[in-house]
């Protein structure tokens, strides 16, 4: 019984280390996105690398920034105030994945409309958009006359970041 | 791991950058018009009815 369960874990140690090689390389299909919901992948973006696999789009980190502005004027809208960017990662980070559920959604959220690029008008009823405009709303106080508009920027590594803007919301009130 | 002020400073710029070069799209564009996001929420409401309906 005991050699059973020694042997049931090694391989399953075997799997979540082939699974976290894996990742870094391709992209995990939808049987294997299984592994993720169980928040078991140790996350290698901790060790801060440019590229760390040969999609340098993996290394991404997504970042939701809003703004506000007056409704109609022409005036120049108020600084980006972050809204949500990844925990910050610590020495646990490496050997667990921990997952604020409602955060990791919203970051793949950000992660997907930032993918789809500047340039493409995205849909304002999509589910993601409108998680990620409430939220935004949410954390950034938009008064009587004022209208909110949020942007997706990817960052890469961990010192002297470039910061990239892949996705610029419309302008909208509450 | 939010942006410092070095990253949002060059976030400003692209902004500025970007609807300079697209002009109406998205951006701007749209501070005179805004959608709110409850109607934009019983749209998507309406659709999803409409959907199973």
């Amino acid at each position: 019984m005991a050699e059973i369960l020694a042997r049931l874990t090694l391989a399953g140690v075997s799997i979540l280390l082939l699974a976290s090689l894996v990742q870094q390389f391709r992209q995990v299909g939808p049987r294997g996105r299984w592994i993720d919901a169980l928040a078991v992948v140790p996350q290698w973006k901790f060790f801060g690398q440019d590229a760390v696999s040969l999609n340098p789009a993996w290394s991404d980190d997504w970042h939701v920034l809003a703004r506000i502005a007056p409704l109609g004027e022409a005036t120049m809208p108020e600084p980006w105030r972050p809204v949500l960017s990844p925990a910050e990662r610590t020495g646990w980070h490496f050997a667990w994945n921990p997952h604020n559920r409602s955060r990791a959604l919203l970051l793949a959220y950000a992660e997907r409309l930032g993918q789809s690029g500047v340039d493409e008008p995205s849909d304002p009823t999509g589910l993601g958009y409108l998680s990620l405009l409430r939220a935004c709303f949410e954390a950034v106080p938009a008064g009587e006359g004022f209208v909110l508009q949020f942007a997706i920027v990817a960052t890469r590594g961990r010192h002297e970041r470039p910061a990239d803007l892949r996705f610029l919301s419309q302008w909208h009130v509450r | 791991m939010n942006l410092d002020k070095r990253e949002l400073r060059e976030v400003e710029r692209l902004t500025l950058a970007w609807q300079q070069a697209s002009g109406s799209r998205s951006g701007d564009g749209s501070r005179e018009r805004p959608l709110s996001l409850s109607a934009l929420l019983e749209q998507r409401r309406r659709a999803l009815e409409g959907r199973v309906g």
